[in-house]
C-alpha cells in the first residue's frame, strides 16, 4: 500500500477526521462508477457511496491493512449497492449465463470514419451498457481499478472461475464491438 | 564388446523414469501464457475504457461527506443532569431515613421512652407526611411526574450514546 495513503489512514484512525477527505477524493470516482454499474441510477449511486464512505469512516479502526484500502472500501460499496437492489436483481450478479446470450454486437452501426472524443465515449459507454450488469462491473473493476482477480473475488464474493469466465466473455464482446476504436 | 556395454548402459539409463514436475505444471504454464496473451490484447481495450468509463459524483460530494462526518463527530454525548455522587447521597439518606423510621416505629411499640432525636425525626416525618397529604392533587401529580422523569433520566444516562 502507498505510504502516503497509509499515513492518512493512520491519521484518521487517530481521530483526525479532516484527513479522510484525501481518501474520499481519491476513491470517490471509482466507488461511484462501481455503484452506478450496479444500480444504474446516478442519484441512488451517489447516495450509496455517501453512505459507504460514512460507514468506512466509522469502521476504519477495523481495517487492518490485510488488503488494499480500495478493495475494502469497494466491498462496502458493492454490498451497499446490492442492498438497494430488489431481490430478483441481486441474483443477476451471481451467475447469469442467459444474460450474455442477449448481447448482440452492433456491427451495422460501426462507423468507418475517425470519431470525435465525445462520440467515441458514447460508443464505449453504449458497448458497456449492453453488457450484462455483472460483466460491466467486473470490466470496471478489472480495467479501471486494475484490481487483481483475487481482489475482485474479495469484493464481489464471486468464485474465481466465474470471474474469469465473465471477464473473458465481456472482453471478447467489447473487442468485437469496439474493434474500430482499438 | 564395448558397443554392447554402451547399449546396455544406455538402456539402463533410459529405464530410469524421468523426474517430473508437479502434476499441474502444464496447466500453470498455459495459464501464464494465456494471461500474457490476454494482457497484450487487452492493453488497447484498457486504454479505451480508462479514457471513457470513469464516472464522477456531484462536484460537492467530498464536501457533503466531510460535513456528515463532522456532524457524526460532534454528536452530543449526553451527561446526566444529576451526578452519580448526588444519587449515592440520596440513596444513603433514603436508606438511613427508612432504617431510622422503622427502628423508631418498632421501639415506640415496646418502649414508652422514645429517644429525643428519634422522637424529633418521627414528629418531623409525621408532619411532612401530613403536609404532603394536605397538598392539592395537581402538585402531587407534578411531584410524581418530576420524580419519574429524574428516575428515567438516571436509567437512560447509563446507556452512553454510541454512533
Amino acid at each position: 500500500m502507498h505510504t502516503e495513503e497509509q499515513a492518512y489512514i493512520e491519521r484518521v484512525k487517530k481521530g483526525d477526521s479532516a484527513s479522510y477527505a484525501f481518501l474520499v477524493n481519491k476513491y470517490k470516482n471509482m466507488a461511484f462508477t462501481v455503484a452506478l454499474k450496479i444500480v444504474n441510477n446516478r442519484e441512488d449511486a451517489e447516495d450509496i457511496i455517501q453512505e459507504s464512505f460514512l460507514k468506512a469512516y466509522q469502521q476504519i479502526h477495523t481495517f487492518e491493512n490485510k488488503s488494499k484500502f480500495s478493495t475494502w472500501l469497494y466491498t462496502i460499496v458493492y454490498r451497499a449497492a446490492l442492498n438497494k437492489l430488489p431481490r430478483n436483481k441481486v441474483d443477476f450478479f451471481s451467475i447469469d449465463d442467459e444474460a450474455h446470450e442477449s448481447y448482440a454486437v452492433d456491427t451495422a452501426s460501426t462507423p468507418s470514419v475517425s470519431l470525435e472524443t465525445k462520440e467515441e465515449q458514447q460508443y464505449v459507454k453504449d458497448a458497456i451498457q449492453r453488457l450484462p450488469q455483472s460483466e460491466a462491473l467486473l470490466i470496471t473493476l478489472y480495467y479501471l481499478n486494475e484490481s487483481s482477480l483475487k481482489e475482485i473475488e474479495e469484493i464481489t464474493g464471486l468464485s474465481m472461475n466465474n470471474i474469469k469466465i465473465k471477464l473473458f466473455r465481456a472482453r471478447k464482446k467489447l473487442e468485437q464491438e469496439l474493434h474500430f476504436l482499438l | 564388446m564395448a558397443q554392447d556395454k554402451e547399449d546396455k548402459l544406455k538402456k539402463l539409463i533410459q529405464s530410469v523414469e524421468l523426474d517430473q514436475p508437479k502434476a499441474d505444471f502444464t496447466a500453470t504454464i498455459m495459464q501464464q501464457i494465456e494471461a500474457q496473451e490476454s494482457l497484450v490484447s487487452s492493453v488497447a481495450l484498457q486504454v479505451l475504457l480508462e479514457k471513457h468509463l470513469m464516472e464522477s459524483p456531484s462536484a460537492d460530494f467530498t464536501e457533503n461527506v466531510m460535513m456528515d462526518i463532522e456532524r457524526l463527530d460532534k454528536k452530543v454525548v449526553y451527561e446526566p443532569i444529576i451526578s452519580k455522587e448526588v444519587w449515592y447521597g440520596v440513596s444513603i439518606a433514603a436508606a438511613l431515613l427508612i432504617t431510622l423510621v422503622s427502628f423508631v416505629g418498632k421501639s415506640s411499640k415496646t418502649n414508652i421512652d422514645v429517644p429525643p432525636l428519634a422522637n424529633n425525626i418521627n414528629q418531623l416525618t409525621g408532619k411532612i407526611i401530613l403536609q404532603i397529604n394536605g397538598l392539592p392533587g395537581l402538585v402531587l401529580a407534578c411531584l410524581f411526574a418530576v420524580s419519574s422523569l429524574l428516575l428515567l433520566e438516571h436509567f437512560f444516562s447509563k446507556k452512553k450514546y454510541q454512533i
